[in-house]
């Protein structure tokens, strides 16, 4: 199981090897995202939030349910850890002598990320057969979710040294690994 | 680069007249150079310095400056600006920011702060501060403070009585302030006494002792150079006081939300230019969309279209001098919301690995969640947009 607490590129660079020992995994478009550190020859616009990508090669191993689960595990865990760094933020944080997280406005924002999170994680738990549109659905719901929790911290949501950095890796990791790929498809 | 121009105006356009009309084609002109500036100051905020021949950045500075100050008046197809209409500085900075918002961030010119002169200062002190933009000089407009937010009522900088008896002294933080690190001037606020009129607006020159400043790094918008701002007893003068002959209910607070408001709806404007890009980049990119992922893009279009008009409207009524806060900060809330939408739908519609395979829109994606955090988050404008239920002002009296 990914530990979201070490920071997403570490939590996926795990992630690859649990699911795939000693090799990482690719997704069914051809690419591989992983920490900088796994790949470290690769350069782009990902780097500067401690990620790299590349083209599948040889040695990479396709995305299979396992390792799609293991994202929204990670997601998931991801967001419950936001939830918490949210309260903590807001319980610092006063308007008009109050704590912010006192106002009920904002313990309803939290109140619904958590709720949300949770049928998320039914979601992908209940017994079925595994879908990807079903994973990119989840996802989806996971990504709005995070993007709701990332505007509790005012500006402090946009900033490369907080929670941001790692929820928009998870956008990026399920735009690559959990897009069904059906664009080209009718509605 | 790519041909970035669209066929027909922009919906939601038509509420513009043949002047502006002409000055946003103009702008949009202007996109392919400014999207391959922002690809530059993404990769580099300081290469700014490297781009201030571009078109777009004398007509940045112009639009915020007072035709009376403009030291240069760019020519937009026969159209100068006036730099003193909201609307107008709306039309511009989302024409800019179609092609890429960054530009508008990082270039020098008044911005914000300008808005605050305008508004508050003094004939010298206007004189003096649109003189020193000729540099060209990086300006800075600091209100949000660590721990308080954008709450102008609740700001802790302090003005203390220097103890010589000459002047002021201004101490205290300021944060999630643009340009702040990089600038050479900009207004502070700060709390000379309690109480709503005991806040001023002080211009403050980074080059003064005790001042110092440090970027702090951001997931998009590298260019606009976020900074955490000290002040640690950095002398403020009389004359840096903008607008101290006026009436304390006049000054500071009153300079605050006059420019908050005025700046609100540019901002909506540069997230709704962000999200139209987003829509064209698609329909470049895959210009043979299955029917029903074209009607999410049509319909995304629709969607931008209809903030767009509102937005206009009430840059207009700024104009008009009819200023209706809550809803001022409604459509800078929506246009904020519905940029980044359009950003996600085009990620969607251009399929797995897109925000690997399409760095522009990538950039983008990371670029229009700023927006959410300039002047005033959601939670803000809808705490604001309720009251406006309450007294019954929220929506005009006429049916659309």
């Amino acid at each position: 199981m990914a530990d979201s607490s070490i920071g997403y590129p570490a939590s996926l660079d795990a992630l690859h090897e649990a699911t795939a020992p000693g090799r990482l995994v690719a997704s069914a478009g051809g690419h591989v995202v992983a920490s900088s550190a796994a790949l470290p020859l690769v350069d782009g616009d990902l780097s500067r939030f401690g990620a790299a990508w590349a083209t599948a090669g040889q040695d990479t191993e396709p995305a299979a349910g396992q390792f799609r689960l293991g994202l929204l595990r990670l997601h998931t865990a991801l967001l419950r850890d936001t939830v918490t760094k949210a309260m903590a933020t807001l319980d610092g944080r006063t308007a008009d002598g109050t704590s912010l997280l006192s106002r009920q406005l904002i313990q309803g924002a939290l109140a619904d990320a958590a709720a949300e999170i949770r049928e998320c994680e039914q979601m992908y738990l209940m017994p079925g057969p595994p879908g990807v549109a079903k994973d990119w659905l989840i996802s989806q719901r996971l990504i709005a979710t995070g993007r709701r929790l990332l505007d509790l911290f005012g500006a402090r949501g946009f900033l490369a040294d907080g929670p941001a950095v790692d929820l928009f890796l998870a956008e990026v990791t399920s735009n690559v690994y959990l897009h069904p790929g059906t664009e080209n498809q009718d509605a | 680069m790519p041909d970035l121009t669209t066929a027909g105006p922009p919906l939601g356009t038509d509420l513009l007249d043949a002047r502006l009309t002409t000055v946003l084609r103009h702008c949009r002109d202007m996109a392919p150079d400014i999207r391959a500036a922002g690809a530059a100051i993404e990769r580099d905020p300081d290469a700014i310095v490297t781009l201030l021949d571009l078109p777009a950045v004398a007509v940045l500075r112009a639009a915020a400056t007072p035709q009376r100050y403009q030291y240069e008046t760019p020519d937009l197809d026969g159209v100068t600006l006036t730099g003193t209409s909201c609307l107008e500085w709306t039309v511009v900075l989302e024409a800019v920011s179609y092609g890429d918002p960054g530009l508008v961030l990082a270039g020098p010119g008044p911005s914000l702060s300008g808005a605050a002169v305008a508004a508050l200062g003094s004939e010298a002190q206007c004189a003096d501060y649109f003189a020193r933009m000729a540099g060209p000089t990086w300006t800075f407009f600091a209100l949000t403070e660590p721990n308080k937010g954008s709450a102008v009522l609740e700001l802790e900088t302090r003005l203390d009585r220097a103890p010589d008896g000459d002047g002021w002294l201004l101490n205290g933080a300021k944060r999630f302030v643009g340009n702040g690190a990089r600038a050479q001037l900009g207004v502070v606020f700060c709390r000379r006494a309690p109480g709503p009129w005991g806040i001023e607006a002080v211009l403050a020159d980074t080059s003064d002792p005790g001042f110092r400043g440090e970027l702090l790094p951001t997931v998009g918008l590298r260019g606009a150079r976020l900074s955490h701002l000290r002040f640690d007893g950095v002398r403020v003068a009389p004359a840096q006081v903008l607008g101290l002959d006026r009436p304390p209910s006049r000054r500071g607070f009153h300079g605050a939300m006059t420019t908050l408001l005025r700046c609100r709806p540019t901002i909506a404007g540069m997230a709704l230019g962000v999200g139209e890009a987003a829509c064209d980049y698609a329909a470049r990119q895959r210009p043979h969309l299955p029917a029903g992922q074209r009607a999410r893009l049509e319909a995304m279009r629709h969607r931008i279209g209809a903030v767009r008009r509102l937005v206009y409207e009430v840059a207009a009524d700024i104009d008009a001098g009819v200023v209706n806060a809550h809803r001022v900060g409604a459509v800078k809330m929506r246009a904020g919301h519905v940029g980044a939408e359009a950003t996600m739908l085009a990620v969607d519609l251009l399929g797995p690995g897109s925000l690997l395979e399409h760095p522009w829109l990538a950039k983008a994606s990371r670029d229009v969640r700023g927006f959410e955090y300039m002047e005033g988050t959601t939670n803000v404008h809808r705490q604001s947009i309720f009251q406006g239920l309450l007294k019954g002002t929220f929506f005009p009296e006429r049916a659309a």
